[in-house]
């Protein structure tokens, strides 16, 4: 199945899947995994859940993040893993950081490649990326890490470069990348954490340096500040890529993911569009999409059943990308359905602080 | 428009507070609940309730006439049809969600130990050539109610009292405000009622360095983050989180049926969904053959079900429900370890749990009805998981358990021992965490 897979993610995300397709894949998937995921498969017991019950793929059990902390949730057999994704620090301490254990990054690659052309670089096959965030290299155990130099190896065209280190960001180095991109008339593609761009924005501040990058220049940040030293609203910020940077927010993406995922989810803006999406290039209100081997829903925080599209509550997704491990993932973040998207509207109050920002904060902290 | 819907003004600054005047408010609340108003509390506010802390005056009244008058108001909360505790019940129940039945029998059983034997005590007590000084209460939305009986003992002694209100629960503290002025009009000079936003410095600050003596009730963080305010010197009371437990001997099961008592247990979890100090985190089942705790676990379930139906389950937030989701695939993912525990869950939500755990510890949970359950083969192994709480521990309800096994756990407990069911109802309001309040105030 896991080629049959691949094959589909690669048709790339333009090719629609349809519920009843999907829900032969979510299936199949789930009794895989049900088998041969065995935590995963007593909480399914638990949750009276058998394959032979669950018709829907909306019946899926769901794993709350939290049980990658407790168990070692892989449908693969020990000596078979190769690949080990570990959460970010949270409120528990590091000793009790999840983990997402993989036979190889094949699905992770499959996925993730289509699904960032689609939304980052729907106008070319290459572009001049920066990274101001993890990468495999210095950080092998973040799935972000692997993000990053996947789409720098893949997408990356002369003068890409990483600016985060083992011992933190190095902003300066960053800033001269991107002073040369101006003189290039290069356009570049930031790739970069919230708080990373809060860094960038600090010392260009402090300097009293703005830049005017080159026109197609565009930037993904993911993770949020919860519990960080400092917030910032997405709405400063956004005015602040603009007046430091000169991207405008049509060309400034964010990214939902998380180490439990294989897919990531991402705004649809002018930059991405496509038809029957509507775009959104307000920095607030934005609707995140995924591949068409995801399905995202919202689910009420109590009963776990989904909501009417509109009203608050947990977002739950289905990722096909998972079939190493779980493919239905209960998320602690509080969203609303959108259509075929999602809006995040933050964290379930006195969840767990997470994201891979905290490893900005980690470097400034320590 | 019904009562509820008006706005509730939450601060009481009676005469002698300087504070009765007109002053900009404010209104605060719940999203979705009801509105709130409190003053916005200005410099110049700021310096006259520095003043009144500091010179708090000459009490009113002697001792037993005090005691009278907290005596009379009490009985106004406790008479049948009280209106005044329809009032509270109703208010509180609209802000804290929590079953308008429990907090309405919390409420009488709270007034009626204060105007009880333990009052009667203090009747005998002298007039204290000094009368205290100033407190400033602190008080926490967990437990209705909870921060009264300093006050009580502090108004008693002779002193001034100033409540800050919790934000969740800006009620109580001036229903009975309101009380204490309809029947003793200058002792209720003697307290007044702030609500202002917890941790705002410029307040808490001022406030706290004027005041005699301070009671904290509330978390970890509130209490070290007052303290940091309060001068060295300032006399501190903190009563922070506990963790509590019950214990059901090996006679119990022969005394009393396992319906009898799965329904007592039942009580003890439900009564404010496990959000309060005496709430058992852990229930220890003398159990050496196990063949007791599945017909206990059987009538909890039916127990926790029909208090459901009766007292439900206040609305949770996303975080509470994500946690109680958590705990339970926690528990159902160890199915597959050696002596794995057993999960029973309220169908079609986190309405309630029971969880038997051979091993479980005795920490924090994700509360809201959740019944960890631990059988036991000795009474020693039971004692020694409590006693390793030391001071961290509330009380322990207990059915079943022998005296000298009970008098072990009374010199650990805070809170002491009390039987099945009463866990959230204690008999001496003030003893309060290893503190009695009587000599403490008088």
């Amino acid at each position: 199945m896991v080629e049959e897979l691949i094959a589909l993610f690669l048709q790339g995300v333009e090719v629609s899947l349809d519920d009843r397709e999907f829900n032969r894949l979510a299936l199949a998937a789930f009794a895989h995994q049900f088998r041969h995921n065995l935590p995963y498969g007593a909480f399914c017991r638990a949750m009276g859940a058998l394959p032979d019950s669950v018709t829907w793929w909306t019946d899926i059990p769901a794993i709350p993040t939290s049980a990658f902390k407790e168990a070692d949730l892989t449908a693969c057999h020990r000596d078979a893993i190769t690949v080990e994704y570990r959460t970010s620090g949270t409120t528990r301490g590091a000793e009790t950081r999840g983990r997402h254990l993989l036979p190889d990054a094949r699905l992770y690659e499959a996925s993730l490649e289509p699904n960032f052309q689609a939304h980052l670089l729907p106008d070319r096959d290459s572009i001049r990326v920066l990274v101001n965030g993890p990468t495999a290299r210095f950080f092998p155990h973040s799935s972000l890490g692997h993000m990053h130099s996947s789409v720098l190896e893949r997408f990356g065209a002369s003068g890409s470069g990483v600016f985060w280190r083992e011992e933190g960001p190095r902003i300066p180095c960053l800033l001269a990348a991107l002073r040369k991109a101006v003189t290039d008339d290069e356009p570049v593609c930031l790739l970069s954490t919230a708080f990373g761009m809060v860094l960038l924005l600090d010392m260009m501040e402090a300097e009293g340096i703005a830049l005017e990058l080159p026109t197609g220049s565009r930037v993904m940040d993911t993770g949020g500040f919860k519990g960080r030293t400092r917030e910032v609203p997405r709405a400063e910020l956004y005015r602040l890529y603009g007046e430091r940077l000169g991207i405008p927010p049509t060309h400034v993406v964010n990214e939902y993911g998380m180490t439990e995922l294989g897919s990531q989810f991402y705004d649809c803006t002018s930059l991405n569009a496509r038809p029957g999406r509507a775009a959104h290039d307000e920095p607030t209100g934005r609707v995140k999409f995924g591949p068409p081997w995801t399905r995202a829903s919202v689910v009420d925080p109590t009963t776990l059943r989904r909501m009417e599209p509109g009203l608050l509550g947990l977002i739950r997704v289905v990722d096909l990308a998972n079939y190493h491990s779980v493919c239905a993932i209960q998320t602690e973040d509080l969203g609303v359905e959108r259509g075929e998207g999602f809006e995040v509207l933050g964290r379930a109050a006195g969840a767990e602080l997470r994201g891979c920002s905290l490893s900005a904060e980690e470097f400034l902290t320590r | 428009m019904s009562a509820l819907q008006h706005a509730y003004e939450a601060d009481r600054f009676p005469r002698g507070w300087a504070l009765d005047g007109p002053g900009p408010h404010k209104s605060f609340g719940p999203s979705d609940g009801p509105v709130f108003v409190r003053r916005t509390l200005s410099d110049t506010d700021l310096q006259r309730l520095r003043h009144r802390l500091g010179s708090p005056g000459a009490p009113w009244g002697c001792r037993a006439t005090r005691i009278s008058a907290l005596r009379d108001t009490c009985r106004v909360w406790i008479d049948s049809g009280s209106p005044i505790r329809g009032e509270a019940v109703a208010r509180v129940h609209a802000v804290t969600g929590y079953d308008a039945g429990f907090i309405d029998l919390h409420l009488r059983h709270l007034f009626q130990t204060l105007s009880g034997d333990p009052l009667a005590t203090l009747t005998g007590a002298p007039d204290h050539p000094f009368p205290p000084r100033s407190l400033i209460t602190i008080a926490s939305a967990n437990i209705p109610g909870a921060w009264l009986p300093p006050v009580v003992a502090h108004l008693i002694a002779g002193g001034l009292c100033l409540v800050k209100c919790s934000s969740s629960e800006p009620v109580l503290p001036g229903l009975f405000h309101d009380s204490l002025q309809q029947h003793a009009p200058d002792l209720a000079d003697r307290l007044a009622v702030a609500s202002w936003n917890g941790g705002d410095r410029r307040i808490e600050a001022a406030l706290l360095s004027a005041t005699g003596s301070v009671a904290v009730y509330g978390d970890d963080a509130t209490a070290t983050a007052i303290r940091r305010l309060a001068p060295q010197a300032t006399p501190f009371l903190e009563f922070g989180h506990r963790l509590s437990a019950a214990w059901i001997g090996a006679e119990a099961f022969g005394r009393h049926s396992p319906a009898e008592l799965a329904n007592r247990l039942a009580r003890d979890l439900a009564v404010f969904d496990g959000q309060g100090c005496l709430s058992p985190q852990l229930i220890l089942l003398e159990d050496p053959s196990g063949d007791r705790t599945p017909a206990l676990v059987e009538q909890l379930a039916e127990a926790l079900t029909r208090l459901d139906t009766e007292h439900p389950l206040r609305p949770l937030s996303a975080a509470e429900a994500a946690s109680v989701h958590d705990y339970r695939a926690s528990i159902a993912m160890r199915a597959l370890s050696a002596n794995p525990p057993q999960l029973r869950m309220s169908p079609g939500g986190a309405r309630w749990t029971i969880v038997v755990d051979p091993h479980a510890p005795l920490v924090p949970t994700c509360l809201n009805r959740t019944a960890i359950l631990r059988p036991i083969h000795q009474p020693d192994e039971a004692i020694t998981l409590l006693e390793g709480a030391g001071r961290s521990l509330g009380i322990v309800a207990t059915e079943g358990l022998g005296e000298g096994d009970a008098t072990r756990l009374r010199e650990v407990a805070v809170r002491g021992v009390c039987s099945l069911g009463d866990a959230q109802f204690p008999t001496d309001p003030f003893q309060h965490d290893g503190v009695d309040l009587s000599v403490l105030f008088g």
